[in-house]
C-alpha cells in the first residue's frame, strides 16, 4: 500500500540545487522554472522602476491631446494585463478545441489552468480600469463597449471554473468544459459588437479611449510592461499547469483505490467459491 | 455524395419531430407549461410594476426591456423542467442508447423549448398590452424578432440544458453559463422591440440581423456538440 | 479637462493604488498557487510529477 502520505524515506527537506536555485521538495517549481522566475523579478523590479520614475509624465510640450499627467502610468500596467487576460483565454479556447480533436487529457488540463489565470487578469484588468476611469470619466463604471464585455468575459469564465467544479468524473468534465471553454469565447465578438452598437445608440460623444500618442520612454514603459506580464502569465502558467496535472494524477489513483474498495467490498459480499476465484485473479 | 447527405438530413429531421413530439406529449400531460411557467412570468410583470411604479408612463417606456427580462427568467424555469425531468428518469441515457442522431436530438429538444417559449411570449404580449398599456406599431418586426430571438434561446438552452443535466448543483449552475451567454439577446430583443414599439429610429432590423446571426450560430454549435454532451465517458 | 487638474494632488494615489492592487493580487494568486502545489505534491509520490 502507498497510501502513507509521507512517500519513500529519502532526505525530503533539502531538495535539489542551491542558495536562491534550491527547489522545494514537493512543489511545482523545477529548476527551469526557477531560473525563468529571478529573471522574471529583476525584469519587473526593472519595469516599475521605468513605469513609475524613470518614464516622464505626461505633460507639457510633447503631451498627448488629452494630458493625462502622472494617469498615463496607469496605462503601463493596465494595457498589458488586459492583454495578459485574452491571451489566456485564447489559451482555454484554444486547447478546448484541441481536446474536442484530439481527446488527450493534456489539454483539458492546460484549458483549465489558463482559465483559472485568466480570471485572475480579468479581475486586475476590470480594476485597474475603473481606477483609471473613475478619474478620467468621473464615475467607477462606464457602460463602454470594451468594460462591459470584459465584465461579461469574467462571468462567462467563473461560471467555466464552476462547472468543472461541479462535475465529478474527469472525462465528462473535460468534455463539458472544452465545449464551454470554445462557447465563450465565441460569444466575446457578439457581446463587444452588440454593446458596441447599444451603447452608439444611447449617446452622440463617445468617451475618449487610451488613445494618447506616447513615443521615446513611455512608449518602451508601455512596451516592456507587455513583454514582462506576458513572461509573468507564463510563468504562472507553468506553476498552474503542474498542480492542475498533479490533481489530475491524485484523482485517478482516489478513483482507483475507490473502485479497488468498493470491488473489495463486492467480492466480500459474493458467496464463497466466486470470491475465492476473484480474489485469485486480482 | 448528395443523395447520403440527403438521407442524413432526412433521418435527422425524423428523430428531431420523434423528440418534439415526446416533449409535446410529456407538456401535455404534465401541463407544468401552463400551471407553472405562465403564470410565473405573468407574477413577474406584476414585480415589476410594484418595483417600478403604477405610472402607466414609466413601465410603458421600459416595456421591452421588462418583456424580455420576464421570457429569459421563464426560459430558465422552462428549461430546468425540461432537462430535469430526463435526468430524473434517465431519459438521456435512453435518448443516447435509441440511435437517435444526436444533432436530431438536439434540434427536436430546441424546437420543443421553441414552442414553449413561443407560446410564453404570446401571453407575455397579451399581458403587456393589458398591464403597461403597450401597443405595438410595428408588427412585422414584432414578430419576426420573437422568432429569431426564440430559435437564439432554444439553441443556447437546449446546449446548456444537457450540459448542466445530472449534476447536484445544477439550478444554480444553469443561470450562471446561460445568463452572460445570452446577455447579447436580451440586448438585441430590446432594441428591436424598441423600434417596433416606435421609440428609436429604424435600426430594428439591424438588431433582428444580430439575432438572426445568434440562432444560427448557437444552433450550428448544437449540432456539432451534442454528440461529445451526450456520450457520458 | 478642468477635473483633471483639480485632481493632479491625489493622482499618485490613484497610480500607487493600481499599481499596488495588481502587485498584491498577483503575489497572493502565485502564493496560494505555490502553496497549493506544495499540498497536492506532498501526497504525491516523486516518481509521478512529470517535470522533477
Amino acid at each position: 500500500m502507498n497510501a502513507q502520505p509521507s512517500g519513500p524515506a529519502v532526505a525530503r527537506d533539502t531538495g535539489t540545487g542551491a542558495g536562491l536555485l534550491r527547489v522545494h521538495p514537493d512543489g511545482t517549481a523545477s529548476r527551469g522554472s526557477r531560473v525563468f522566475g529571478l529573471v522574471l523579478a529583476v525584469a519587473l523590479a526593472a519595469f516599475l522602476a521605468f513605469a513609475l520614475v524613470l518614464s516622464p509624465a505626461d505633460r507639457g510640450a510633447t503631451a498627448s491631446e488629452n494630458e493625462m499627467g502622472d494617469l498615463v502610468r496607469i496605462m503601463y500596467v493596465h494595457v498589458p494585463v488586459a492583454i495578459a487576460c485574452y491571451l489566456a483565454f485564447l489559451v482555454t479556447a484554444v486547447a478546448s478545441a484541441a481536446y474536442l480533436w484530439k481527446r488527450t487529457e493534456g489539454w483539458d488540463l492546460l484549458a483549465a489552468a489558463s482559465a483559472e489565470v485568466g480570471v485572475v487578469f480579468t479581475a486586475l484588468t476590470l480594476a485597474t480600469g475603473s481606477i483609471w476611469g473613475h478619474i478620467a470619466w468621473g464615475t467607477w463604471w462606464e457602460w463602454d463597449a470594451r468594460l462591459t464585455s470584459t465584465l461579461l468575459l469574467l462571468v462567462l469564465y467563473l461560471g467555466y471554473l464552476a462547472l468543472r467544479r461541479a462535475v465529478l468524473d474527469p472525462v465528462v468534465r473535460a468534455k463539458r468544459a472544452a465545449v464551454v471553454g470554445l462557447v465563450a469565447f465565441v460569444n466575446v465578438p457578439i457581446v463587444h459588437y452588440s454593446v458596441d452598437w447599444w451603447r452608439s445608440l444611447h449617446q452622440t460623444a463617445t468617451i475618449s479611449r487610451f488613445d494618447p500618442s506616447i513615443d521615446g520612454l513611455k512608449l518602451f514603459a508601455l512596451l516592456f510592461g507587455m513583454v514582462v506580464v506576458q513572461a509573468l502569465y507564463v510563468w504562472l502558467m507553468i506553476h498552474r499547469f503542474r498542480l492542475q496535472y498533479a490533481e489530475a494524477q491524485l484523482e485517478a489513483k482516489g478513483l482507483d483505490l475507490a473502485l479497488a474498495e468498493r470491488r473489495a467490498e463486492a467480492v466480500a459480499d459474493l458467496p464463497g467459491p466466486l470470491a475465492g476465484a476473484q480474489k485469485g485473479s486480482s | 455524395m448528395p443523395a447520403a447527405d440527403a438521407a442524413g438530413l432526412g433521418t435527422t429531421l425524423r428523430d428531431a419531430s420523434l423528440v418534439l413530439g415526446k416533449d409535446l406529449r410529456l407538456e401535455w400531460r404534465s401541463r407544468v407549461l401552463v400551471s407553472q411557467v405562465v403564470p410565473f412570468a405573468v407574477l413577474v410583470l406584476v414585480l415589476f410594476a410594484f418595483a417600478l411604479d403604477p405610472d402607466r408612463r414609466v413601465l410603458d417606456e421600459a416595456t421591452p426591456g421588462l418583456f424580455w427580462l420576464a421570457v429569459l427568467f421563464s426560459t430558465l424555469l422552462a428549461l430546468q423542467r425540461a432537462f430535469g425531468v430526463e435526468a430524473a428518469d434517465g431519459v438521456t441515457d435512453s435518448l443516447r442508447l435509441s440511435g437517435l442522431d444526436p444533432a436530431g436530438i438536439f434540434l427536436g429538444k430546441a424546437a420543443g423549448i421553441a414552442v414553449h417559449l413561443v407560446a410564453l411570449q404570446v401571453v407575455l404580449g397579451v399581458g403587456v398590452t393589458i398591464f403597461y398599456g403597450s401597443t405595438p406599431r410595428g408588427p412585422l418586426l414584432l414578430v419576426c424578432t420573437c422568432l429569431a430571438a426564440t430559435a437564439g434561446l432554444a439553441a443556447v438552452g437546449s446546449l446548456y440544458g444537457v450540459l448542466s443535466a445530472g449534476m447536484r448543483v445544477r439550478d444554480t449552475l444553469l443561470p450562471l453559463l446561460l445568463l452572460p451567454v445570452v446577455a447579447p439577446v436580451l440586448i438585441a430583443a430590446t432594441e428591436a422591440f424598441a423600434a417596433a414599439y416606435d421609440r428609436t429610429s429604424g435600426e430594428g432590423w439591424r438588431w433582428f440581423g444580430l439575432l438572426a446571426v445568434f440562432a444560427l450560430l448557437y444552433l450550428a454549435i448544437g449540432i456539432f456538440a451534442f454528440e461529445t454532451l451526450l456520450e457520458e465517458s | 479637462m478642468a477635473f483633471l487638474i483639480a485632481a493632479q494632488d491625489d493622482e499618485w494615489a490613484y497610480v500607487a493604488g493600481a499599481y499596488g492592487l495588481v502587485i498584491a493580487v498577483l503575489v497572493a494568486y502565485a502564493a496560494w498557487t505555490i502553496v497549493r502545489g506544495r499540498r497536492i505534491g506532498r501526497r504525491l509520490p516523486p516518481e509521478e510529477r512529470r517535470w522533477m
